[in-house]
């Protein structure tokens, strides 16, 4: 590709990440074209009609209907056609493989917190595989403001927002450290507000998963020229957890993966008296092959049970019933769950499939 | 359309230098007036569509806290401003024909009829401080915040839109007792009753508001 | 009501500080606004050039973050609110609309007044949130932050609610001025293009900008009241906020952009001596740009967590506003062809327009991409394109309107060979700031960035000295457009051979704009009118 053009871009490290750079690259190059075709004629006109003594200006030349007509076509067509491979491209961006490997991410000023399905909880890091395809289940603490989780050598960003779940998706080629910012203004610490995606070998992956001393790839693309953090004073303080270490010690797994801790604290709530996981009925409805399927309402609409439904069914229980269990009330949760705590309840249930 | 023997105008209008004549000035001034209601209309457009996504959202909770408002009182509202509308159209017909005492009657009429609009509006409000069902962080019914925990939500909007359409009335008592002293000194009649005329329009475009208000908050909920 | 004085114009006749303070003349209030926008931007400037001068170095270079981000909203707040929005309509509008329609004033001069005073009450409030410790939001306000900031939000929110009246009243003098006070002959299709503009600019005023007063009446409520609309932790919705916003905001983008292509039009035709190239399809490519404005705001929000159908359909919409604009631009280089083409600054603007608004309107069809957009918005590369389109078009416009109407706003000449200096500063310094953003977004700089990794250091550089280049034209512009305006040669009543109205008023105009009623008889572009 054009050496030139792409130094104006970051280092691609995913295939949608190359197909964002094709698409890109195109449209800086038809957009080129429609420059020169405007702003070209526009500096030979000036010089060639320059005014001149005894030369007067043409009293025709005020209209031209299918010149007008072409020059409204051709770019009608080309537009869309930028649309629809842009729209393409984007489908890809957003739609997550079936088979991604989930981790929970909770955004707040100034930091990143990770939670893994083994139970353990990373702060400002980022472990995933190479060549895995990985999907990211994503909210702003309630208290919280809006932030913006941006990868750019990935080509990916995504909002997160506070009181509810966005989802992001990639698969990296390239292990490494990679820079993930915030992209959404959130305040003191915003451009301090920073992560590491760390991309792991198989290997690697495989002594992280058990919990073992591992040790970091070098960072890659943007980023890498920073010595892990910023010079300011302020912003250093602001950061949640620090980043520099050239490898990571031992994280032992902890006792309760996410879904058992998700089940656990069912109990200790005593949801489990009312919601049971084997299908059978008791006062609710039961929790087992609910997620990921479509639920009949009472109001007759039918709704997808994903991460947004279960929690909006936990925090406000009212707001959608499920059809057949009209009449009965379960106390709202709204408030009442930290955002790691949801994370297990909805991990256990999406187990129970 | 003139009717020179009842002319009682007593103040003469000058017409304004930058137009033909005053029947120029009025079309003008009338246009104005109408982008001025078409700029209403879409000020209070964010509330009425933040209400229909949030009905949609919370469809029980503002179902139930619906309930809480009493019909009848709206619905003695809605009477009250019709009729004040009607009296204001009266209002603008005799000033046109420059019938001075007919004018004031009605315009006095019209004022009387926005007081009871608040008054009733004001017996409402005082209900709901004493019951607790306000917006968002003052409420404080338990009972109804269990049966329906975003009936704060919906007192939210239903405070805003019917204060914000109080507000109008209040502007609109203003604008009439202007009025009303300007047509008792006999400023209007066939050849100049613009003022009449603009207030006329802007008051049955706070009427049609509550037209739209009533059955949204207090009947379909 | 003062009548016409021989030897008198609206300038000098009536005298003393009361008449210029309760002045119902549209000449003397597009003046107050005018004088009012210039000490704005001169705000709003030193305001963009200390960001500059942060951004010099990473991390700490002369303030700290909180400050940073107070001084990066008040030079969005300031530019956006009290400069660029009024900048064109309110200021050269109100001076030249009536006269280029042939009429004694606009059709409510009272209202035109009154909507002075809000626009200078309300940014009065804006500036005065700096002495209870500044806003820290940015100029979009988005909720939650600006609910859970602790500084004057909720203050400065105030201040864009009254300033929005201002733009409203304005909006609706305009259309009912063009509607019915046209002078006899003045038909629809003799209409200047300019006016075609601000008719536009008129109708989105007036129907855009009551959505956002009200949407801010609800932030400050939340903030004091907490109401829960846009609160999630009471049930309402933040990204709401976001849609409501820009449902006014985009539209405010064509308000800032509309009437500057009006000034060019004008400009354009009048330094090539051609009549404009397709003036129908110009007229209707100004209200087709001022239509779309309404239905594509979710373009903004394409990562905001709207739903990928949303995006889908926002996204299909957005491209519409790429046709209309380049007829446009088609149109203005068609013109050129076979003129007689003279560059006094005016027009030096105007072809700079042309050159800088083409990059800022292609890379608007980049963002307007789905894909693209993901990585690119939110970085350096949309502040980029808005500045490309806001300052290199609405700026670069205001510049040549101010150079073409100066001689009959003050009946006074400028100096040629200054103007053409800081003409190619401005320019110059204006490609110097701002391209290098579009490299720093593209390589995944974050936008409201206090702190950057040191990749991006050289290009915050040329940036940070590209906007001294900047400054330093203005700062020459200022010099001898003061200059002109005491000591300038006189202008005589149409310096630049023009064919609308106004200039056939003598310079500066009297009070009551002609001294006999005009009457139209030839296209507003018709440089061959005398040969027929």
């Amino acid at each position: 590709m054009n050496g030139r053009l792409a130094d104006t871009l970051p280092l691609a490290a995913s295939d949608l990440a190359t197909r964002w750079d094709d698409l890109y690259i195109w449209l800086f190059y038809v957009l080129l074209v429609f420059f020169f075709i405007a702003i070209g004629p526009m500096v030979y006109f000036a010089i060639k009609y320059r005014a001149k003594p005894g030369v007067k200006s043409s009293p025709a030349h005020d209209h031209n209907t299918p010149l007008e007509i072409l020059w409204t076509a051709i770019p009608t067509a080309i537009v869309f056609a930028i649309f629809a491979w842009g729209w393409i491209v984007y489908k890809d961006m957003v739609t997550a493989p079936a088979d991604s490997i989930e981790v929970r991410v909770i955004a707040k000023r100034w930091g990143w917190t990770f939670q893994y399905d083994d139970g353990r909880i990373f702060q400002n890091q980022l472990f995933v595989p190479k060549d895995k395809n990985v999907k990211l289940i994503m909210t702003s603490q309630m208290d919280d403001v809006l932030h913006s989780f941006f990868v750019p050598t990935l080509r990916i960003k995504q909002d997160l927002v506070p009181g509810m779940y966005t989802y992001i998706w990639f698969n990296v080629k390239m292990a490494g450290q990679h820079q993930v910012f915030c992209a959404e203004y959130c305040g003191t610490g915003h451009s301090g507000m920073l992560a590491k995606l760390v991309v792991l070998e198989p290997e690697e992956w495989q002594l992280w998963k058990w919990g073992k001393e591992v040790p970091l790839p070098p960072s890659v693309g943007v980023g890498s020229l920073a010595e892990l953090g910023f010079k300011d004073e302020q912003l250093k303080n602001s950061r949640t957890a620090s980043l520099s270490s050239e490898v990571l010690s031992d994280m032992p797994l902890p006792k309760l993966t996410l879904a058992d801790q998700g089940r656990k604290l069912m109990e200790s709530r005593g949801c489990m008296s009312c919601h049971s996981d084997n299908g059978s009925r008791l006062l609710g409805p039961s929790l087992h092959g609910l997620f990921g399927h479509e639920t009949f309402l009472s109001n007759g609409r039918t709704t997808l049970a994903d991460e947004n439904y279960i929690r909006r069914s936990i925090e406000i229980p009212q707001a959608d019933i499920v059809g057949g269990y009209e009449g009965v009330t379960m106390p709202p949760y709204a408030g009442q769950l930290s955002e790691t705590e949801m994370n297990a309840l909805i991990a256990y249930i999406k187990s129970l499939n | 359309m003139s009717s020179p023997h009842q002319s009682s105008s007593s103040v003469e209008h000058h017409v304004a230098h930058h137009f033909k004549d005053g029947e120029h000035e009025f079309l003008t001034a009338k246009q104005g007036m109408w982008l001025f209601l078409l700029q209403e209309v879409l000020f209070f457009s964010p509330l009425f569509v933040g209400y229909f996504i949030f009905r949609h959202m919370y469809y029980h909770d503002f179902h139930v806290a619906a309930q809480q408002l009493d019909w009848v009182m709206g619905a003695v509202n809605t009477v009250i401003l019709i009729s004040s509308s009607f009296t204001m159209a009266r209002a603008v017909s005799n000033a046109q024909k420059g019938k001075r005492e007919e004018t004031v009657e009605a315009l006095l009429f019209t004022i009387l009829f926005a007081f009871g609009f608040l008054v009733v509006k004001y017996l409402e409000y005082s209900h709901k401080i004493h019951a607790g069902t306000l917006p968002g962080h003052f409420f404080h019914d338990a009972e109804l915040l269990k049966a329906a925990p975003h009936a704060p939500l919906f007192f939210t909007f239903y405070f805003a839109m019917t204060g914000l359409h109080a507000i109008h009335v209040i502007g609109g008592i203003g604008i009439l007792i202007w009025i009303l002293m300007r047509a008792r000194r006999g400023e209007f009649g066939p050849k100049y009753f613009t003022p009449v005329e603009l207030t006329g329009l802007y008051w049955h475009f706070v009427d049609l508001v509550w037209i739209y208000l009533f059955p949204l908050l207090y009947l379909v909920g | 009501m003062s009548t016409a004085v021989a030897g008198t114009n609206y300038l000098n006749y009536p005298k003393g500080l009361k008449s210029w303070l309760f002045t119902l003349d549209h000449k003397r209030i597009g003046m107050l606004y005018f004088f009012s926008i210039l000490f704005f931007f001169l705000v709003g400037g030193i305001f963009a050039l200390l960001i500059r001068l942060e951004l010099m170095t990473p991390g700490f270079t002369i303030m700290g973050p909180d400050t940073y981000n107070k001084v990066f909203t008040y030079h969005g707040t300031v530019m956006v609110f009290m400069v660029i929005i009024p900048m064109i309509p309110a200021a050269m509008g109100n001076f030249i609309l009536p006269m280029m329609l042939g009429a004694k004033d606009v059709a409510f001069p009272r209202l035109n007044l009154a909507s002075y005073y809000v626009y200078l009450f309300g940014a009065m409030v804006a500036l005065a949130t700096l002495f209870f410790k500044g806003v820290d939001t940015g100029w979009t306000f988005y909720a939650p932050y600006s609910t859970r900031t602790g500084s004057a939000a909720g203050m400065m929110v105030m201040a864009a609610f009254i300033m929005g009246f201002s733009s409203i009243f304005t909006g609706i003098n305009f259309i009912a001025t063009i509607h019915k006070l046209r002078a006899p002959g003045q038909t629809w299709t003799r209409l200047p293009l300019f006016l075609w503009a601000l008719y536009a600019t008129s109708v989105i005023q007036v129907l855009a900008t009551p959505v956002l007063a009200l949407t801010l009446v609800l932030l400050a409520l939340e903030r004091v009241f907490g109401i829960g609309i846009f609160d999630p932790a009471l049930g309402g919705d933040p990204v709401l906020f976001q849609h409501f916003f820009w449902f006014y905001s985009h539209p405010a983008v064509y308000i800032m952009i509309l009437p500057a292509m009006g000034v060019i039009s004008e400009v354009i035709t009048v330094f090539s001596r051609k009549n404009i190239f397709g003036y129908k399809a110009m007229a209707v490519a100004t209200f087709g740009i001022a239509l779309v404005a309404f239905i594509v705001w979710g373009h903004h929000m394409f990562v905001s967590g709207q739903s990928h159908t949303a995006n889908f359909v926002f996204s299909f919409l957005t491209m519409f506003v790429a046709i209309p604009t380049g007829v446009k631009v088609f149109s203005w280089v068609a013109t050129l062809y076979k003129g007689s083409i003279s560059f006094y600054a005016p027009m030096l603007y105007a072809l700079a327009f042309l050159f800088v608004f083409t990059i800022g309107g292609l890379t608007g069809v980049v963002l307007a991409t789905l894909a693209t957009d993901v990585h690119l918005t939110d970085t350096y590369y949309v502040v980029a394109h808005f500045h490309y389109v806001m300052v290199g078009g609405t700026l670069m416009a205001f510049m040549a309107a101010v150079h073409y109407w100066f001689p009959k706003f003050f009946g006074r000449m400028y100096a040629e060979a200054p103007a053409r200096v800081s003409w190619f500063l401005i320019f110059l310094g204006f490609n110097v700031t701002f391209l290098p953003q579009f490299i720093a977004g593209s390589r995944g700089m974050p936008r409201r960035y206090y702190d950057y990794v040191p990749e991006f250091t050289w290009l915050n550089q040329l940036s940070t000295i590209g906007s001294w280049l900047i400054a330093l034209g203005f700062v020459i512009a200022a010099v001898y457009l003061a200059y002109a305006l005491f000591k300038g040669p006189k202008a005589p009543a149409n310096p630049w051979n023009s064919r609308t109205l106004e200039w056939e008023s003598e310079s500066p105009p009297p009070v009551e704009n002609f001294s006999h009623d005009p009457v139209v008889r030839h296209g507003p572009y018709d440089y061959h009118w005398e040969a027929k």
